[in-house]
């Protein structure tokens, strides 16, 4: 799988629709029913020996292709079908059809979580509040400063007390709320690329197990990878931690990103087997659950940071004097 | 107490500060206030937790929403605060003798009109365009200074 430095990269790569990965992952159906083929014609015959001494040792091996070599060792292709009696067979693809599905279905119900945010909602969210925050830049500027020229000269308590309370904590009202705006946006832009790095994992991690799955042959190593947000990144296999990944949240200009340019590093890579459909499929569940781990991770560390910065700003209207908080929120007496 | 004769402003500038650029400057308020619950009304069930359970749970998109909402409230607020303050010029520019203990009781009264959503004059009608209420009651003024007490508390209660 490949590497992405940064999430740029990761999104020059293209970022591939939730429902291409579904169908995607759909396709693994009969692929993996003839995989477990052989696991139910195990069955068959251990329930077609059943009471020999060969039924016997079946029930006592957990792997079934292990029974196979145990119990049949000229069987040199690795098929149970040589040896399956021709009656039995109908029920064994049956079962195996079944064996399938029910892998399938729980790859299905957790594939349905990890795509069920969507993107283009998150990205009206992040360019919507990014253009609101330029407007701010923009729209302002001359009404402010012409208040502000207005009631500077006023002289004595009442004067004074309105340029303190209202006009002197007037633009940086207008600059706060900018900034929450920014945060915001970038915020979101984080959430969005956090979603989209699942999306392009999910269908890396799927086309390697489509592959896999036929290659039936060549006992291949399956190499699952992910990466991470720099400051998740020390994850490799351990729970990750939410340690505060560093955003400056009111950075940014028009169109610009924060998020685009953060580091991501690999984390985890898990080698599965293609030869052995059991161990293959746990290890796709893992690197499933490391993936959960990690974005929960990222999320938590980012809406850490966001909080703080959010409570900063929270803090200033909670002031006591009302020349701060009207920084927050203008008004010339309360 | 001080009395506004000879203080380095005119009437004029005073009434053109309230009647003119603080009407304008609420009215751009009440345009972000309205565009900030657009999207948040619009867009928030991404950043809801899906029925299924969305990978890697929801704590950010949680935060967003927490943020959205202050952020709501404050341009909501400072459209309120400016909208009023304007007002309170504009009565000042016409009792130019205004002592600040009047001014000060001017404004709470026209914040409370600005806040009931009623009020109405020649000089400006304030736009009651909001219907953003994803879950609670929202109403004009004095939601944030509610909402903003019932987290401290809560970060009180934390501690």
């Amino acid at each position: 799988m490949p590497d992405y430095p940064d999430f740029k990269s990761l999104f020059d790569s293209g970022i591939p629709e939730p429902t291409e990965v579904h169908h995607k992952l759909m396709d693994l159906r009969m692929p993996l029913a003839g995989r477990y083929f052989e696991t139910a014609a195990a069955q068959a015959l251990a329930a077609a020996y059943e009471g020999t001494s060969a039924g016997t040792r079946y029930d006592a091996i957990p792997r079934k292709s292990e029974f196979l070599a145990d119990c049949f060792p000229e069987a040199s292709d690795g098929s149970l079908q040589t040896y399956l009696p021709e009656s039995l067979e109908p029920a064994a693809r049956a079962h195996a059809l079944q064996l399938g599905e029910q892998v399938l279905h729980e790859l299905e119900r957790r594939y349905i979580g990890l795509l069920a945010r969507k993107l283009d909602p998150l990205q009206r969210i992040f360019t919507g509040y990014r253009q609101l925050a330029n407007a701010m830049d923009d729209e302002l500027t001359a009404d402010v400063d012409n208040v502000r020229d207005l009631i500077r000269d006023w002289q004595g308590d009442d004067g004074e007390a309105l340029w303190t309370n209202f006009g002197d904590p007037l633009d940086k009202a207008v600059k706060n709320h900018r900034d929450i705006v920014r945060a915001i946006a970038n915020a979101a832009e984080g959430l969005h690329a956090i979603q989209s790095k699942a999306i392009k994992h999910l269908d890396e991690i799927t086309d390697l197990s489509l592959e896999a799955v036929y290659d039936v042959d060549s006992n291949k190593e399956v190499v699952y990878a992910l990466v991470a947000i720099g400051a998740v990144a020390s994850v490799a296999g351990a729970a990750a931690t939410a340690t505060a990944i560093a955003v400056d949240w009111a950075a940014a200009g028009a169109g610009a990103s924060v998020i685009a340019s953060l580091p991501l590093t690999q984390s985890y890579t898990v080698p599965a087997s293609a030869a052995d459909i059991d161990q293959m499929i746990e290890d796709l569940n893992g690197v499933l659950d490391e993936m959960e781990t990690v974005m929960k991770a990222e999320q938590d560390s980012f809406a850490a940071s966001l909080q703080e910065f959010i409570q900063s700003k929270r803090n200033i209207y909670i002031d006591g004097e009302q020349s701060t908080s009207s920084q927050i929120v203008p008004r010339a007496a309360q | 107490m001080a009395n506004n004769s000879d203080v380095g402003v005119t009437p004029a500038d005073i009434r053109e500060a309230g009647e003119s650029f603080c009407p304008r400057l609420a009215d751009t308020y009440d345009g972000w206030t309205t565009t900030a619950g657009d999207t948040i009304k619009n867009n928030s069930p991404s950043l809801e937790q899906s029925p299924g359970g969305a990978g890697g749970g929801n704590a950010l998109g949680d935060a967003i929403m927490e943020a959205q909402r202050f952020l709501y409230e404050a341009l909501e607020e400072s459209a309120d605060g400016i909208r009023a303050t304007g007002l309170v010029l504009v009565q000042a520019s016409e009792n130019w003798e205004m002592t600040d203990e009047q001014i000060q009781q001017e404004f709470l009264e026209q914040l409370g009109e600005v806040e009931s959503g009623n009020y109405s004059s020649s000089v400006h009608t304030p736009t009651d365009h909001q219907d953003y209420d994803p879950t609670t009651e929202v109403s004009r003024g004095d939601e944030m200074t509610r909402w903003a007490e019932d987290y401290q508390e809560a970060l009180e209660n934390e501690d």
